[in-house]
């Protein structure tokens, strides 16, 4: 229903475009805001908007291409909502239902797509989140293809010794996983006690208030998005709050 | 028999070529080292021997037949592939365990399976621990079973992956009376490793990889003592041939020994004459 | 005055199961700036040693500990490790555990991070670093992309972004092939120069020895030879037994027992061929 390629819209692109300079913080505002609007509306034509409204931000981005292949990926999802969602509500809603996911996706696609997970970290940081926080999610993106790769080799070394992975039913599939999971988990539980050590051994956790190498400002081309958005938002709100600044069919579906 | 035709080997189209063009033959019975720097294509040359891997180009003939026919379960029974960390493949709950997970996915009776188990544990030295964890062992029991956990499947070939990294000199010492002994079945023995040291002592056939391709293969001293190929692949020499060269240096006639064991009688020689 | 002293110096590990013991009376003097070797059997309690230098026994690992080290004048039972890592550096043998940045700049500015440093001290010991290990061109690069000599000279950087006068190693080259374990030789041997104490765990004795001031032999928990290298390659005591002696070495010692006389057992080319070249020399006389 989803193939892997579903991710390609999430993993970071290395680039240097207009959305690649602006503060991850702003990035992670514009996701917040277009949820909050795609959740304020579920009608087609302000879902419609929205949807147009992200496309501006892609090519910004750069990133056509990666977010196409996403979108692609999903087409059979978006099949069985339009399908349900016309039978059981109405066609205009279904079609809304869809933009409103297309919506969701773009929006984080954008943030994900432009942000490394260093400056995400930073951000969190700026956010004033506990550096623990911050710091656990570098440290599970560093160690993400580590294990990945470990994982990888623990395979090779049981299929060398005629273990088949593919073969066999369920059952007896999820059997055929233990001789992979258990080194797996015990040469990470290893591996977490070496990097402790070596955290330990260069002060970690000791400090309470702690300065940054890396820190992230705001420039004029951050805070310029950043009212941007925020106008949108407020539209948007003042929309929902006051239909009558909107002709009427704006707000209403396809009579089908 | 191991026969390798041709073979060239890349991850991905656009990547660089791993191995180029390699021919080689290990006749049964063999015991090669295969040397090379981190990167010089080892790794991948040892994942087309057991299928893990299919060459890009050329052909892999593992006793006549092409590895491309077979999955890698296949080729298992053939080739024992015994990787470098033995963590990496530990997981029962006893030595014995281990053993019995390795028998069990070939289809050989259940007396058959009993004796290859018990075989092994005696012929490894591992009968003391065989009803013990294998996870609180030392560095070195667990690599012997690793080799035990790939040797009770009774396959022609054993190909093991830099075996001496991070072993002590007792360590090692023992691991080379096992290989040897091992060597005694009739069985085709590949070490894949960046130890000169222990190559040249345990190792009668040497092959040296470099930027995926062969500069050196045969005798051990012969190649071992051939300037030219040391220096093109960039290896240290044993140091001992090393000195006989700095020896020979002003004194051109003093002989290379033919085998590593016969160098303190040259050098007693040398100091005789 | 020793930059590193142990004073009857035990420790037992308590896993639970057992106390293990690991350290048994260790005595050990190191002067600054000099380059020593740390050797013996797997198990011998070398690693334990090496961990005793910041605190990590019996801080980190819990256990028995008598006796007193002390690192460049403070005493490891009084002061966190936090505190020792600006006196001694540790480097532990995979990189792969020790670099937890995305990228180089990062890893060099955690530990001055991690001390509460302003922020323009982080900035000038990252340079410092960067410039004192030669990998400016390393910089932006995530540790991903590193070759494994390049991870362990990045390891190496992070430790002296502290700027610890003792380097500790322990097996720092086992994952490398010899010529990559030799570059990390090579610049530990400059940073040495630099005036930094160094201390290495180290098997493979053929590459490390020609870089070794003093050589310290350990069995079983205790230290059984400790002196130049010279002076422990001749030693008989049983311990050497368990060490991977260069080939040379050997083959003088099988000689010596025909061949006696020899001042000091030589354990490299040079020296040996000079020895025997001299030797065959007087023969030729005779």
């Amino acid at each position: 229903m989803i193939s892997v390629k579903f991710l390609e819209g999430f993993r970071f692109l290395e680039g240097q475009s207009f959305m690649h300079r602006i503060d991850p913080r702003v990035k992670m505002f514009l996701a917040l805001v277009f949820t909050i609007l795609a959740l304020l509306f579920d009608t087609i034509y302000p879902m419609i908007v929205l949807f147009c409204l992200t496309f501006p931000f892609i090519v910004a981005a750069r990133s056509v291409t990666r977010w196409f292949q996403t979108i692609k990926s999903t087409v059979f999802l978006f099949l069985l909502i339009l399908i349900s969602t016309t039978l059981s509500l109405s066609f205009s809603a279904a079609i809304a239902t869809c933009l409103r996911l297309l919506v969701f996706i773009s929006s984080f696609s954008i943030f994900f797509l432009t942000v490394h997970p260093d400056d995400l970290a930073a951000a969190l940081v700026a956010l004033k989140f506990p550096y623990s926080f911050s710091f656990t999610i570098s440290l599970s993106f560093r160690y993400v293809p580590t294990l990945a790769l470990e994982a990888e080799t623990i395979m090779e070394a049981q299929k060398s010794r005629g273990l088949e992975l593919d073969k066999g039913n369920l059952f007896t599939r999820i059997k055929n996983f233990l001789p992979i999971i258990v080194p797996l988990v015990l040469l990470s539980m290893r591996r977490a006690l070496l990097v402790a050590e070596s955290l330990e051994s260069r002060g970690f956790g000791t400090s309470e208030k702690r300065n940054f190498y890396k820190q992230i400002s705001m420039v004029t081309k951050d805070w310029f998005l950043f009212i941007v958005l925020l106008l949108l938002l407020a539209i948007g709100v003042c929309i929902k709050i006051m239909p009558t600044l909107v002709p009427p069919w704006f707000l209403e579906g396809w009579p089908l | 028999m191991i026969e390798l035709d041709e073979v060239s080997f890349r991850y991905s189209n656009d990547a660089a070529w791993v191995l180029k063009n390699i021919s080689l033959r290990f006749d049964q019975g063999e015991y090669v080292a295969i040397l090379g720097q981190n990167g010089a294509g080892k790794s991948t040359l040892v994942r087309l021997l057991n299928g893990l891997l299919h060459p890009t180009q050329g052909n892999v003939y593992i006793n006549g037949n092409n590895t491309c026919n077979s999955s890698v379960a296949e080729l298992a029974r053939e080739v024992g592939l015994v990787f470098q960390n033995p963590d990496h493949q530990l997981f029962a709950q006893t030595v014995r365990e281990e053993l019995q997970f390795s028998v069990k996915t070939l289809a050989w009776s259940s007396e058959k399976q009993t004796n290859a188990i018990k075989e092994t544990l005696s012929q490894l030295d591992l009968n003391p621990f065989s009803d013990r964890s294998p996870f609180n062992l030392s560095g070195g029991e667990k690599r012997r079973i690793s080799i035990g956990t790939i040797w009770v499947r009774e396959p022609s070939i054993i190909i093991l992956d830099e075996p001496t990294t991070g072993q002590d000199a007792v360590q090692k010492r023992n691991l080379a009376s096992l290989l040897s002994r091992l060597q005694t079945y009739g069985k085709t023995i590949l070490l894949v490793t960046h130890d000169i040291e222990f190559a040249i002592k345990h190792c009668p056939r040497v092959v040296i990889l470099k930027d995926g391709q062969i500069y050196g293969d045969g005798p051990t001293m012969k190649v071992f003592s051939n300037q030219r190929i040391m220096s093109e692949s960039c290896l240290f020499p044993p140091q001992i041939i090393r000195l006989i060269w700095k020896l020979q240096e002003k004194y051109p006639d003093l002989p290379m020994p033919n085998k590593p064991n016969e160098f303190t009688q040259s050098i007693e020689n040398f100091l005789k004459n | 005055m020793s930059i590193i002293q142990f004073r009857n110096v035990s420790f037992s590990y308590r896993t639970g199961e057992c106390d293990f013991p690991a350290l048994k009376n260790v005595n050990l003097e190191i002067e600054p700036g000099s380059f020593v070797l740390i050797c013996g059997a797997t198990g011998c309690g070398k690693s334990s040693l090496f961990r005793a230098l910041n605190g990590l026994v019996p801080q980190f690992y819990e256990g028995q500990l008598t006796g007193q080290v002390k690192v460049n004048g403070k005493d490891t039972r009084l002061f966190t490790t936090r505190d020792l890592s600006l006196e001694v550096g540790l480097v532990f043998q995979n990189p792969d555990n020790q670099l937890i940045a995305m990228n180089v700049e990062r890893e060099l500015a955690f530990g001055p991070e991690n001390l509460g440093l302003s922020r323009e001290r982080i900035i000038e010991q990252v340079e410092y670093a960067l410039n004192l290990v030669n990998i400016q061109h390393l910089r932006k690069k995530s540790p991903l992309e590193l070759s494994g000599g390049e991870q362990q000279r990045v390891a190496i950087a992070a430790v002296l972004a502290l700027n610890p006068p003792i380097l500790a190693l322990d097996e720092p080259t086992a994952n490398l092939d010899p010529q990559r374990a030799l570059d990390i030789l090579t610049l530990l041997s400059r940073l040495k120069q630099e005036g930094k104490t160094i201390l290495i765990v180290e098997h493979r004795l053929e590459l490390v020895l020609p870089f070794v001031d003093k050589m310290v032999v350990m069995h079983e928990g205790r230290i059984a030879i400790e002196g130049s290298v010279g002076f422990v390659l001749k030693s008989q005591d049983p311990a050497i037994n368990a060490l991977e002696l260069p080939p040379i070495v050997e083959l003088f010692k099988n000689m010596e027992k025909i061949r006696s006389g020899l001042l000091d057992v030589p354990f490299s080319i040079e020296k040996a061929s000079e020895i025997l070249l001299a030797k065959k020399h007087e023969a030729l006389k005779v």
